[in-house]
């Protein structure tokens, strides 16, 4: 009988050495390893850049980027998915536009980014056969991301979006003029916007 | 010698079982409730619409400033020296400067405010967590104070009461009621950030310009509002629909949400 409680008691001894943890020592714990983001070597630029989100992208090309790696020249930004049937086409040829408003034997004087919504189906292979479809040139970068960084980019350029179950996407149709620090400078909502405008806008940067 | 060895083993037993009990209690992360699956009716979108809501947890309470502080003493660019504009506005964590002991004290317990939507993501993701959703929070918040039924006018009454209130000195949190899902405060406290706090902005259908769903417009086809009575619905959507990303404001706070059971 004697024994036998030993037995349990032993057990049950074990186990709670096993298990016991101290609870303020693990939230510590991952306080310090569950760092995502926003502090990196953008420090000398303005405190409203969206340039201060660091993640890391990876473009059509399979190449890891962050947004800051733009730091120097505008860029015209936006968000699509390439699943999308009718919006984003009409948000490419606005922004195609935008570019036949400069000289078209010359490199482009600003970058176009486009930030992808859909990051299950909207791979770097997959944006790589779309920018070839849609014949983008290497100035185009489509951009794939997690979920969490999509997320915060959306909702610092004002773009919100929607995923229903059935793999549409409802968005806002915005694009946004970051002048060569990261700084949004000019935003304009809707399709088939005038493309001069914008252009314009471009040019006093 | 056996009688001996018989104590020992019954005390051994008692201090396992006193041990084990306090264990188990802290593993349960006593923080968070399990909210069970259901369906929630945005006032919205029609009567027909019931949006699913999947099994999630939340907390039972608000953050406080005291935990925020942790988070901040951690996590140093998130202290309002070095935040940047970007991710929170100039208000941001207003009410802790050129605060006394006492008021820090008497703050301690109350909701954290004056945090904008990056920050409260932050924090909550440093946890393993996330802000809930608009419709998981609203799910949640459905529920009648504890003992009180579902048909009692009672959470409307709470909730426009708060609302016609001018903002008073806070309460720390876990003193206005209790739900049926043991979550206190989601009324009559602050408010609080959700996930898709902007999702009123985009249209039910991406062609064109952003619409705003037209039932929510005085005026316009309030046929498709569920319950017109829901007027403090509507304030809530109206006021989310105000907020960016890096806005702060002090009334506003938050509590977070996971969607598997919390780590102990």
């Amino acid at each position: 009988m004697s024994k036998l409680i030993e037995i349990i008691a032993g057990i049950f001894l074990l186990y709670l050495t096993a298990c016991q943890q101290n609870p303020a020592e693990n939230q510590a714990h991952r306080h310090n390893v569950q760092e995502a983001h926003t502090v990196s070597e953008t420090d000398e630029l303005p405190g409203n850049s969206i340039y201060h989100f660091d993640y890391t992208w990876t473009d059509s090309h399979d190449q890891t980027v962050q947004l800051a790696d733009f730091k120097g020249r505008p860029v015209v930004i936006s968000m699509i998915y390439t699943h999308c049937g009718y919006a984003c086409p009409m948000m490419i040829q606005d922004l195609k536009n935008i570019a036949s408003e400069f000289d078209s034997n010359q490199t482009l004087p600003f970058e176009l980014v486009l930030i992808s919504f859909d990051h299950i189906r909207d791979t770097p292979e997959r944006l790589h056969s779309y920018a070839s479809a849609q014949q983008l040139s290497d100035q185009w970068h489509l951009l794939h991301g997690n979920a969490d960084q999509i997320k915060d980019m959306a909702v610092a350029l004002g773009i919100s979006f929607e995923m229903s179950e059935d793999g549409d996407i409802t968005h806002s149709n915005r694009k946004i003029l970051l002048d060569k620090n990261g700084v949004v400078v000019y935003t304009v909502d809707g399709l088939s916007t005038p493309a001069i405008d914008f252009a314009q806008k471009i040019k006093t940067i | 010698m056996n009688r001996n060895k018989n104590r020992i083993g019954i005390i051994w037993l008692i201090i396992g079982l006193v041990l084990g009990t306090s264990y188990k209690l802290i593993a349960q992360d006593a923080s968070m409730v399990k909210i069970p699956d259901g369906y929630w009716r945005p006032f919205f979108k029609g009567t027909d619409t019931l949006i699913s809501v999947s099994t999630f947890y939340l907390d039972k309470k608000q953050v406080t400033n005291e935990e925020y502080e942790q988070f901040v003493a951690h996590h140093p660019e998130w202290s309002s020296e070095k935040v940047k504009p970007v991710f929170a506005d100039e208000n941001y964590l207003i009410h802790w400067k050129n605060r006394s002991e006492s008021d820090q004290r008497v703050l301690s317990k109350q909701p954290v405010v004056n945090v904008s939507w990056f920050a409260a993501r932050a924090y909550c993701r440093s946890l393993g967590k996330r802000l809930p959703t608009t419709a998981e929070w609203e799910y949640a918040a459905s529920a009648p104070p504890i003992g009180r039924s579902i048909n009692d006018s009672i959470l409307q009454e709470i909730i426009a009461n708060w609302y016609s209130r001018r903002i008073e000195a806070g309460k720390p949190v876990g003193s206005i009621y209790e739900n049926s899902y043991g979550l206190w405060d989601m009324y009559g406290q602050v408010w609080e950030w959700v996930l898709d706090f902007d999702a009123m902005k985009s249209s039910d259908d991406s062609r064109g310009q952003d619409v705003i769903p037209q039932g929510l417009f005085c005026g316009s086809a309030s046929m498709d509002v569920v319950d017109a009575s829901d007027y403090t619905g509507f304030i809530r959507f109206a006021f989310r629909s105000s907020l960016k990303g890096n806005y702060t404001v002090r009334n506003l706070g938050f509590r977070c949400a996971a969607s598997s059971a919390p780590h102990p």
